[in-house]
């Protein structure tokens, strides 16, 4: 019986090992990569399911490259991105041009007047507002709002969208095959010529976008507070979508100058996955992407983190239910490590198998959810492997720590079992297979390991290097992080004390709508 | 000869697309746009169980991978109103109360080590059963997925864990001011008795009892009341006579109409409605109104209108001059019959709309979330929508 139990796992690890080698040799063949003389990597991947294609522009900058007094411009870039081009969007760019130089000079004098500390002249800052917004008013009569994005949705385009994040900023959408050639245009086209119009119009979108995601949000309020706390030098401890008071003052200038620093072509990956024969499509990429200019590469080393010496604790005390999040400081995605963290994560956090489910949800119940992760907020330098548990009504944050440090403790000192390690391997070559099935998540994934390794194939070599994880390797890489004075802990506790009965204000309006005023 | 000729074949092979490429387009409206290739998509294989299952089988042999899923009319539309949550906790402790001969625990185990699923879920009009795993799984995960569509226990213990999920969703429900405008429109425009507008509560969560899920499983689950789908790595032939070996025998039992009738719809008289909340620097506003069912025969029109209209806001959006009206998401709810499809989100932050398609007048309510008490103009706004 138990034998035959062996013999069964046995032939499972072989069946899937020798579906992987297949799936990289079957990979080989239809993946061309090619590095343009401007620096710049595309990837092909051949997969004509249905005659569509999906891209992934990433382009090696996020916000950790957002420059002293100016967070979130490289989000705001990436807002701007869709604008158009001197070509699109514009009913005259010559014109548009000169009145755009306007009202960047007019911008200029009207901060140079807020932000005087000493002698402002009230009526002066009023008339240099009024001038700005003179001048946004007449290089707005040059603009056709959307073009980008309509020439796009006519043409079939699906899923356009696009993120910053702190380590890179990328750009997606898929089209019908036959738009290759018009993909391949604009997508270059975009980045040859990006014009910043309404850029003061986008940025209040922005802002915008820090109130829902942030301000108004106690989730996000908490993770704004709790990474700032736990990166005191690196640019990691800077929210991504930006301070208000930077939102408030950079300038499209400001934005040019960060697409000219880092949107350079030696940046940038680009990955089509779908309906395309490399042969036919590579020509017709070379010739589109071809036409960046190279530039010199950022000189780019960022603050390094120092170790942490201290526990640090953040404490939001709000009108919202309890939450508790802490974290470990972890080296980066290069450390030969890497691989340990990821299977720590699965360990503790996949399904119900999870030991942070088990422990906490399942046998204490003091948890509606648990789970430790790694790879925040980014990967690319030194970071965290973090740990977030949403409390039951009447169980206190600090049950919560207590539970996922017993946890942690069972890390550092018990080997973990021989089923749970099969687990996390046969997981992870599982779930890597589940991830080649459709374009958009083979050209993301090709695109973010040529970044990041600078070779695709390292996708498919991360899961030798979770087989290649051991009992020790995880003991000790335990012991090695999850230390006291190595942790930040962030907590919402509720205003009105832990486990309010439900129906406050809004509760109580929505009770009686009618009533509401 | 032959090879001549080849060469020139191959020569004029590397022409053609020079010839092309020396055209770069100078601008996007010149850059050809060759016919579309045509795409003949594989049918799903569909049979018919004499008990009335439809099964439909999609072979894709790309990744060494299969996924089926099941969806059983009823959904927590038909869950009484005293026990709101019901449909939930089910759907829950289906999977997790495991089965009559292991737990629900043995049998994550035994998915795990194979990293294999099988899951359960619900919403308004149905429920499912799903599984996936690697092709040469098929026979073991199979067995757990039949397992659990047919002999689910309930256990006691996983009852418990999800009802205390319920209480916790239930006392985080007013954290977040989106969760807050969804909710309190979908009241205005359905009415709070609308099964589709209702939510659970402490006491209807715990009146749920080991005895109701049972009695669900029992009402609902049955062969001519199931749709399965299963797509993947297998034969269509073998596949099929593994489903009939293991369904053909099953017997029928009650079925049930697509569409609940005579659901309760008091939409809220049109107006402004507000909602303070002080923890907040932004407002979430809401248009809605009630809209038309699946089977109204303009469902596609009402559609297409709705994306159309989508794209509209979306443009109106960026020319508007009002501070803050930005950005705005559209999406159409599929899963809801009523909700009717021209729905549109914006806002701030977000906007619903929904346009009744089966009235002359429309009638609009707008439910708002904002930290400032409303304003007079609003106010008065609102007394004259009202009157």
């Amino acid at each position: 019986m138990k034998r035959s139990i062996l013999k069964g796992a046995l032939s499972l690890l072989l069946l899937s090992a020798v579906a992987l080698a297949q799936d990289l040799a079957s990979f080989e063949k239809r993946v061309t990569v090619k590095k343009l003389p401007n620096g710049l990597t595309l990837i092909i991947c051949e997969r004509p399911e249905a005659p569509v294609f999906s891209f992934f522009t990433m382009v090696d900058a996020g916000s950790t490259q957002d420059p002293q007094g100016a967070t979130g411009l490289a989000h705001m870039f990436e807002h701007m991105a869709f604008k158009g081009t001197n070509k699109i969007g514009t009913t005259n760019y010559p014109a548009e041009r000169l009145a755009l130089e306007k009202v960047e000079a007019a911008y200029a004098a009207y901060i140079r007047e807020r932000d005087k500390r000493v002698g402002q002249d009230p009526a002066k800052l009023k008339q240099l507002e009024k001038d700005w917004q003179d001048a946004m008013g007449v290089a707005q009569k040059y603009v056709v709002p959307n073009e980008f994005g309509k020439i796009v949705e006519q043409n079939g385009g699906e899923d356009m969208n696009a993120f910053t994040n702190y380590d890179e900023t990328a750009y997606h959408y898929s089209f019908p095959e036959n738009r290759l050639e018009l993909w391949a245009y604009l997508e270059s086209e975009r980045f040859l010529h990006p014009v910043m119009r309404e850029f003061y119009k986008e940025r209040n979108v922005v802002i915008e976008e820090r109130r829902m995601r942030t301000d108004s949000v106690p989730f996000g309020r908490l993770l704004e507070q709790f990474t700032e706390v736990a990166f005191t030098a690196h640019p990691y401890h800077r929210p991504t979508i930006g301070w208000m008071s930077d939102l408030n003052r950079f300038s499209a200038t400001d934005a040019q100058k960060f697409f000219d620093t880092y949107y350079i072509p030696s940046n940038m990956v680009v990955a089509v996955a779908g309906d395309l024969k490399a042969a036919q499509a590579l020509p017709i990429l070379e010739k589109y992407f071809g036409r960046l200019p190279s530039r010199p590469h950022p000189d780019e080393s960022p603050t390094q983190e120092p170790s942490q010496n201290s526990e640090r604790r953040v404490i939001l005390r709000d009108p919202s239910q309890p939450i508790y999040l802490e974290g470990y400081h972890r080296p980066d995605f290069l450390s030969k490590d890497d691989a340990v963290f990821d299977a720590i994560s699965d360990l503790l956090s996949e399904g119900r198998t999870s030991r942070l489910y088990r422990a906490l949800v399942r046998d204490k119940k003091i948890a509606s959810f648990s789970e430790g992760f790694t790879g925040y907020p980014g990967v690319k330098y030194p970071h965290l492997f973090a740990f977030l548990a949403v409390p039951l009504p009447g169980h206190k944050p600090q049950e919560i720590g207590d539970a996922i440090h017993a946890e942690i403790n069972r890390l550092k000192k018990e080997d973990i079992s021989d089923d749970e390690l099969k687990m996390i391997k046969t997981r992870s070559k599982a779930n890597l297979l589940r991830g080649l099935a459709d374009n958009q998540g083979l050209a993301t994934q090709l695109a973010t390991y040529q970044t990041r390794y600078g070779d695709w194939r390292e996708l498919f070599r991360s899961v030798d290097r979770i087989e290649a994880v051991t009992k020790a390797d995880i003991r000790r890489v335990s012991n090695e992080v999850f230390v006291d004075s190595n942790r930040s802990i962030g907590i919402i506790e509720n205003a009105h004390g832990n486990g309010a009965p439900p129906g406050g204000e809004p509760g109580n309006a929505a009770a009686d709508p009618g009533g509401a005023q | 000869m032959k090879r001549i000729l080849t060469s020139l074949w191959f020569i004029a092979s590397l022409l053609a697309p020079l010839t092309y490429l020396s055209a770069q387009a100078a601008n996007w409206k010149e850059v050809q746009i060759p016919p579309l290739r045509a795409f003949h998509p594989q049918q799903p294989k569909r049979i018919e169980l004499s008990n009335g299952m439809v099964i439909f089988l999609q072979e894709d042999h790309e990744l060494p991978l299969i996924d089926g899923s099941a969806r059983i009319r009823g959904g927590s539309v038909n869950e009484p109103a005293n026990k709101v949550g019901l449909v939930d906790i089910y759907s829950e402790v289906w999977r997790t109360g495991g089965t009559k001969s292991q737990t629900g625990d043995q049998l994550d185990d035994f998915l795990e080590v194979r990293a294999a699923k099988v899951e359960t879920g619900g919403g308004p009009d149905s429920t499912t059963i799903s599984f996936s795993c690697l092709k040469g799984d098929l026979d073991d995960v199979f067995k757990a997925f039949v397992d659990v569509l047919e002999n689910p226990e309930f256990r006691e213990d996983k009852i418990d864990i999800a009802k205390k999920g319920q209480e916790d969703s239930i006392s985080r429900r007013n954290d977040e001011v989106s969760d807050i405008a969804h909710r309190e429109a979908t009241k205005l425009a359905y009415g709070a008795d609308n099964p589709y507008a209702r939510v659970a509560e402490y006491a209807t969560v715990d009146a749920v009892t080991r005895q109701d899920l049972i009695d669900w499983h029992a009402k609902y689950v049955h062969p001519n009341n199931i749709i399965l789908g299963i797509t993947g790595d297998f034969e269509s032939a073998a596949m099929e006579a593994r489903l009939r070996a293991a369904f053909e025998s099953w017997p029928k039992g009650e079925s049930f109409p697509p569409f609940p009738k005579d659901l309760p719809y008091h939409p809220a008289a049109p107006g402004y409605y507000l909602i303070p909340k002080e923890d907040v620097n932004q407002s979430n506003i809401r248009m809605v109104a009630l809209g038309t069912t699946r089977d109204n025969p303009d469902y596609y029109a009402i559609s297409v209108f709705n994306e159309a209209s989508a794209a509209d806001f979306r443009l109106a959006s960026l020319t508007t001059s009002a501070p803050g009206l930005v950005w705005p998401m559209a999406w159409a709810e599929a899963s809801a019959p009523i909700s009717a499809i021209p729905e549109f989100c914006r806002s701030p932050w977000e906007r619903k709309v929904r346009l009744r398609s089966n009235r002359s007048r429309p009638s609009i309510k707008i439910s708002i979330i904002s930290r400032q008490s409303p304003s007079a103009r609003m106010t008065s706004g609102a007394r004259r929508m009202r009157s």
